[in-house]
């Protein structure tokens, strides 16, 4: 029994009660032992942490770079990851920790106390990686008393910098040295943190591509790029994603999967692999037929999967004429 | 598991193979493969040789290009079964690195091959065209050979007749006829094996090794191109190799005008037209960025030597921004030196290009100097030279590892970067190729060269040891001493360090080995170096050299300090006799307790260890000690107005700000003053770069330095202010503003306060809270009805992007704004009045207007002050008249009149609402106590425009700075007069 439309052009009235939203659905957010690795991705993060060095993933958006760090926390029996989202504004020190000179200014003039300058910084991913991996007792001196950094013991942790493309040109150098010493200064408080080289944070760095990262920082990481799964792996990825046998799946999954790969050989920009499970969830909300395949009934839901407008034609055209041989 | 022998091949052949697709792999990468292939344990032998190899992406690959290209490689690389090299690729040798290895006499032997090539083509030649002429028969003999061999009586032909080359006699022209391309076969035989030989020279590297010599010798490849023929050499050496390249297709190869062309940029690196001899000038730009800057000492040191070689150069200094640069005379000697004429005092560097053109410059600064700081890019200044056609080179001290990344940008834009050493400036001198800088060993963590070794608050002790330890590393124990001598003295100074240097490293050629690596240390660089670092390296001086600098600096002070560095820097040190060191010990125990209480700290320690106290520099006076001995030595206190009546009580202090130390002095600065503690804040825009600027300075002692704490270009700056405590500058742009601590970067904010702005006019004021007030801030919009409206922020309300509003309905536009209080109070200045608005519940705002005391001219600056619950404040005005009202009594409780030429810039009151000082456009400054209204101190006399005013927390300190960035500092402590001061 399919849901009722939540917009409807027919109806004319306001609900009685009001509308109750579904809870959004985000399809990146999966649960992390769902997650699929290619070969390539295995012998890359085998390397990475056999080197010692950062991961630095990069592929088309969709792909599973982000999820990969979840993936690798998960199965490395750590905490989640601590992530840091790269902005255009970040500098190499946002990495580690950010001062809050506006809050400390403002206490300044209004006469409150700023002898105690642990009040104002606040410990990012890299840096909050850091100071886990030391005896609680030996950071009390840079770490204000709070919850928000309390942890039992030393511990290791995986770290993601998402998207480092996305910061300035000189983010990445700025952190040759603290990423290969594992170590980073706070001038407000005079203090080092040098990171237990026994729990040395693992780096997991994500990179759309949409800049150049210099030479001497690549230097440093270990490499892979992400290719779109191809439809074998595709049919894993959606039927554990759905929750289904991966050695039998559903018509329904199979057919996706297959089309899937024909719009990856278009010219338009193919769909991703979020945007297909997103696309299949609204499908299945919607009440589609598990066991039957892909066909122009399921038009309605492209707006998921096309994202500009030739993709929509060219989704749709191929939706309609699309056969697949399950 | 180690790599076993034949993987170790193995990757090495791959990793070359790699190479020759064009995927770049450095050794650090083949390191990391080879460590990847060992903690595995796995091997490139065998069937598994491929699946193995495809391991190795992650480390051998930089992009998804390259991992892709890496996939079919490593296929054909190691097809299915037993791991295979490439037949065609395995031939392509790895190009050597040449240039710079020990010369030895290998090349003989081919030169020897080649020379003994040439003489049998000359030879042969020559018994052709000679005139040994062989007999007819012989001739006949010869020309028909080829069916003679296959006849019968070709065998009884004789050897010895055969003269292949034989040119036929010019008696015999029909016998010619019969052998046209014999004599051209021959000599095309010859030329094919000199060239050949040649070719076999070059791809061994033997000619190249010959390439400085070569250097001046040009080639003519075309009417208008001249490349030196070492360039033409490794065309041809790059040539040979391609047509050994047999994957690539033709397209691929050489261009050989090209390569020529691009060799030649390399080769001749200060030479922009090759093949003709011509005068060439040089720019020497010298970058300063502090008056002791040991790195510009020593790159001033090698221009002079390079004016003394008898170049043509003109010698500039510079700041941040070289837009503008300060021609300097450079200690010439005796050469030649050029001085620039027809420009400015501070020329533009567009105006000294545009002069000399075709002019090399020399510029001696940190690569990334010539870098916006922003973008990565070449800043607008090295734009313009590089884009007016001017070769650049960047001379440097600091180690390559320091300036990998910018030399990346720079080389982009053909600027090379070399190591400013003695060996570089003689090459330059002789006109020859500059020797590739020494790589220095790498400092891990940076601590030598990071700024925060400059801040005045100590690191944990681990961390002072580790930089120690660190300097020691860097420099040796010898250079590490020279630290410790140089770190006695409260200052850095270059004639000290020249001197000490010259006591604790008798080898000169050590010495200035020592000197160029002790000048990249970012204390040299910055020449400051904070207490605590002075004090771990005081304690770790040895005995027997503190005794010795113990004496030196002894002496020292029986000689001016500025002597030190002229003439011959050796110094005997001469132990005194025992009537000499008690004489001298009373005579620093006298200056010691004739210290002042706001003297400097750094003075005070380098008299206790003159006097030979145990770990002196670790010894901190207590502040109450001070104060006893203050108040013992100056007698009781005494109330402000006893000596403003004198009029002679204030002991001033002046100093301006580095001015001789800045390429560009800057005259028309809206500039702050503030104190942050017992040190003085500057902060201003200078109006003719549009630069934000901001300095500090530590010690109120004519003995303290300036510390630049920034000076950058951002956007464009519409006004600055100083936060209460001076930690913190607010620069206020057109679109955003940004907070500055004064002693760390710089923070951008979105602006709240502007946007929106939909009125005709709109005033800005940023009104920082001095005097206790709330830090807040103010916009005014005369809105398009005739209304006018204000909206107030504070800081978080900045953040939180809120702020509260008020519409004035029917108020005339202010002409300028104070702002006090804005939650209880606001104050608007009108050109005949002066308005309180007091806001009260659900937006009222309730007028008052203390107008019981007449302005006479334009008001011009209104400041707080707190007097209780309720706050006076103090207007003036154009013509010299100052007033104070008393807003709890809704009057005037002191009005001034200065003469009408007192046109008021700047105004402050104290935190106590009692002291008034007032600075003008002439640069007087008056000092105002309300309570004694007929009392008035002159602070200053006329000079530049007084921009403004401020009192310390204490109100102990009065300072004033003016436009062109003169400080002006009187201590208000009361005391006594002391004899022969007069009244």
């Amino acid at each position: 029994m399919p849901a009722p439309k939540l917009i409807d052009r027919h109806r004319k009235t306001v609900p009685v009660g009001g509308i109750t939203l579904p809870a959004p659905f985000v399809a990146d957010q999966g649960d992390p032992c769902d997650y699929i690795l290619d070969d390539g991705l295995e012998d890359a993060a085998n390397a990475a942490l056999d080197l010692g060095q950062p991961l630095l993933l990069t592929g088309e958006p969709g792909t599973g770079k982000t999820q990969f760090a979840h993936f690798l926390a998960w199965h490395l029996g750590l905490d989640k990851p601590l992530e840091f989202h790269t902005k255009s504004t970040s500098t190499a020190s946002d990495l580690f920790y950010s001062y809050d000179t506006v809050r400390r200014f403002h206490a300044a003039n209004t006469g409150q106390p700023v002898s105690d300058e642990r009040k104002f910084i606040r410990f990012n991913a890299l840096g909050r990686a850091m100071l886990r991996t030391l005896p609680p007792a030996s950071i009390s001196h840079v770490c204000p008393p709070s919850d928000e950094y309390a942890y039992a013991g030393p511990v290791r942790s995986v770290v993601l910098i998402d998207e480092i493309d996305k910061a300035s040109r000189d983010f990445p150098n700025d952190l040759l040295n603290e990423l290969s010493g594992m170590s980073f200064d706070i001038p407000e408080l005079g203090a080092r943190i040098v990171a237990d080289p026994a729990l040395r944070p693992i780096v997991v760095i994500t990179s759309n591509q949409e800049r150049p990262l210099p030479d001497a920082f690549l230097r440093r990481c270990a490499f892979y790029c992400i290719d779109a799964p191809d439809g074998e792996r595709m049919v894993e990825i959606l039927a554990r994603r759905f929750g289904h046998d991966s050695r039998n799946p559903p018509a329904l999954l199979k057919s996706a999967a297959a089309f899937y790969t024909a719009a990856q050989r278009s010219g338009h920009r193919p769909p991703s692999v979020a945007e297909l499970i997103g696309w299949l969830h609204l499908l299945l909300e919607n009440g589609a037929d598990l066991h039957s395949p892909v066909s122009q009934a399921n038009e309605r839901g492209i707006a998921a999967l096309a994202k500009t407008l030739p993709a929509r034609k060219h989704l749709a055209e191929l939706l309609r004429t699309f056969q697949p041989s399950l | 598991m180690s790599l076993s022998a034949e993987t170790s091949k193995r990757l090495i052949a791959l990793c070359a193979y790699l190479r020759t697709q064009g995927i770049e792999i450095g050794p650090s990468r083949v390191i990391a493969a080879a460590h990847l292939l060992e903690a595995r344990g796995l091997s490139l032998e065998g069937a598994q040789a491929r699946s193995n190899a495809l391991r190795l992406g992650p480390v051998l690959c930089r992009n998804a290009d390259e991992q892709h290209l890496f996939k079919q490689l490593v296929v054909r690389w190691a097809p299915d079964g037993p791991a295979q090299e490439p037949p065609d690729d395995r031939s392509v040798p790895v190009i050597p690195w040449s240039g710079t290895g020990p010369r030895t006499l290998s090349w003989l032997g081919p030169t020897s091959v080649l020379l003994a090539l040439l003489f049998l083509g000359g030879f042969g030649c020559w018994l052709y065209f000679g005139p040994v002429a062989a007999p007819p028969a012989a001739v006949q003999t010869a020309t028909t050979s080829a069916p003679l061999v296959s006849s019968a009586e070709g065998n009884t032909m004789e050897v010895s007749n055969i003269r292949m080359f034989a040119r036929p006699p010019p008696s015999a022209p029909d016998q010619k006829q019969g052998s046209p391309w014999g004599p051209w076969a021959g000599l095309a035989f010859f030329l094919v094996l000199f060239v050949t030989g040649l070719l076999w020279l070059r791809h061994n590297a033997f000619l190249e090794r010959r390439r400085a010599a070569k250097g001046r010798h040009a080639v003519r490849l075309s009417a208008d191109l001249h490349v030196p023929l070492d360039a033409v050499t490794a065309a041809m050496r790059t040539l040979g190799l391609s047509f050994r390249q047999r994957q690539r297709g033709f397209e691929h190869r050489l261009d050989v005008r090209k390569s020529a062309e691009a060799t030649a940029r390399h080769a001749g690196l200060f030479t922009g037209v090759y093949g003709a001899p011509r005068e060439r000038r040089f720019l020497a730009l010298v970058r300063r960025q502090a008056m002791h800057d040991h790195q510009a000492f020593i790159g001033e040191g090698l221009v002079a030597q390079l004016c003394r070689s008898g170049a043509d150069v003109l010698t500039f200094r510079f700041d941040a921004d070289a837009n503008v640069v300060e021609p300097y005379a450079a200690q010439a000697g005796n050469g030649r030196q050029s001085t620039p004429h027809g420009v400015r005092t501070y020329p533009r560097i567009d105006d000294v290009l545009s002069a000399n053109e075709q002019a090399e410059c020399l510029l001696f600064c940190e690569p990334a100097a010539l870098l916006d700081p922003l973008t990565g890019r070449l800043a607008s200044w090295c734009r313009t030279i590089v884009d007016g056609g001017h070769h650049c080179t960047v001379f440097t001290v600091a180690p390559p590892h320091r300036w990998d990344s910018a030399r990346e940008v720079l080389e982009t834009e053909h600027i090379r970067v070399v190591a400013a050493d003695a060996a570089s400036i003689n090459a330059l001198a002789r006109n020859q190729r500059i020797a590739a800088p020494v790589r220095r060993r790498a400092l891990g963590d940076g601590a030598l060269h990071e700024q925060y070794g400059l801040y005045q608050a100590a690191p944990p002790g681990a961390e002072v040891a580790a930089i120690c330890d660190a300097i020691c590393g860097e420099l040796g124990y010898t250079g590490f001493q020279w630290v410790q001598a140089c770190a006695i003295y409260p200052e850095i100074q270059w004639p000290l360090t020249n001197a000490v240097g010259a006591l604790l490293v008798k080898d000169a050629e050590e010495r200035a080995r020592l000197l160029l690596r002790l000048a990249d240390l970012v204390w040299f660089r910055k020449a400051y170096m904070p207490d605590w670092l002075r004090a771990a390296l005081i304690a770790r001086l040895d005995r027997k050299t503190g005794t010795e600098l113990r004496a030196f600096f002894w002496n020292a002070f029986a000689l001016e300090l500025d002597e030190l560095g002229k003439g011959n820097a050796s110094i005997d040190v001469m132990r005194p006799s025992p009537l000499q060191a008690i004489l001298r010990w009373l005579r620093v125990g006298l200056a010691l307790s004739a210290l002042a209480q706001g003297e400097s700290y750094k003075e005070q320690l380098f008299a206790r260890y003159l006097l030979g106290q145990k770990n002196p520099l670790s010894l901190r006076i207590p502040h109450r000690v001070m104060a006893a001995m203050h108040n013992a030595l100056r007698g009781p206190v005494v109330v402000l107005a006893s000596f403003c009546v004198t009029g002679a009580g204030l002991s001033m202090m002046y100093g301006a700000v580095a001015s001789d130390t800045r390429t560009h002095v800057p005259t028309d600065v809206d500039a702050k003053v503030g104190f942050r503690g017992d040190s003085l804040v500057i902060a201003g825009i200078d109006r003719d770069t549009g630069a934000v600027i901001a300095a500090r300075r530590d010690a109120l002692t004519s003995q303290g330095q300036w510390e630049h704490v920034m000076s950058e270009s951002i956007g464009t700056p519409k006004e600055v202010a100083l936060s209460a405590d001076g930690a913190y500058l607010i620069a206020l742009e057109a679109d955003g503003m940004r907070f500055v601590p004064t002693s760390n970067a710089s923070v951008p904010l979105p602006n709240s306060n502007i946007a929106g702005a939909t009125g005709k006019r709109q005033w800005l004021s940023v009104a920082p809270g001095r005097n206790g007030t709330v830090q807040r801030y103010l916009s005014l919009f005369l809105l398009g009805d005739g209304n006018m409206r204000a909206d107030v922020a504070d800081l978080a309300a900045v953040r939180q992007l809120g702020r509260v509003s008020y519409l004035l309905r029917n108020m005339p536009a202010p002409e300028a704004v104070a702002l006090g209080r804005v939650d209880e109070m606001m104050l608007l200045m009108h050109q005949d009045r002066t308005v309180v608005l007091r806001p009260g519940e659900g937006g009222s705002v309730t007028v008052l207007q203390p107008e019981n005391a007449p302005i006479k001219g334009r008001r011009r600056k209104i400041a707080w002050g707190r007097n209780g619950d309720l706050p006076i404040f103090a207007a003036c005005s154009s013509a010299g008249t100052v007033v104070v009202w008393d807003v709890a009594q809704s009057r005037a409780i002191l009005s001034h009149q200065a003469d009408e030429a007192f046109v008021c810039n700047a105004l402050a009151v104290s935190a106590g609402g009692r002291y008034i000082a007032v600075g003008s456009s002439d640069g007087r400054a008056i000092l105002l106590d309300v309570g004694n209204p007929s009392l008035t101190v002159k602070l200053t006399d006329k000079g530049p425009p007084i921009s403004d005013i401020s009192f310390n927390e204490g109100h102990t300190q009065v300072a004033l700075v003016t436009t062109d960035l003169a400080t002006v500092v009187a201590d208000l402590t009361p005391r006594k007069l002391r004899a022969g001061e007069r009244h």
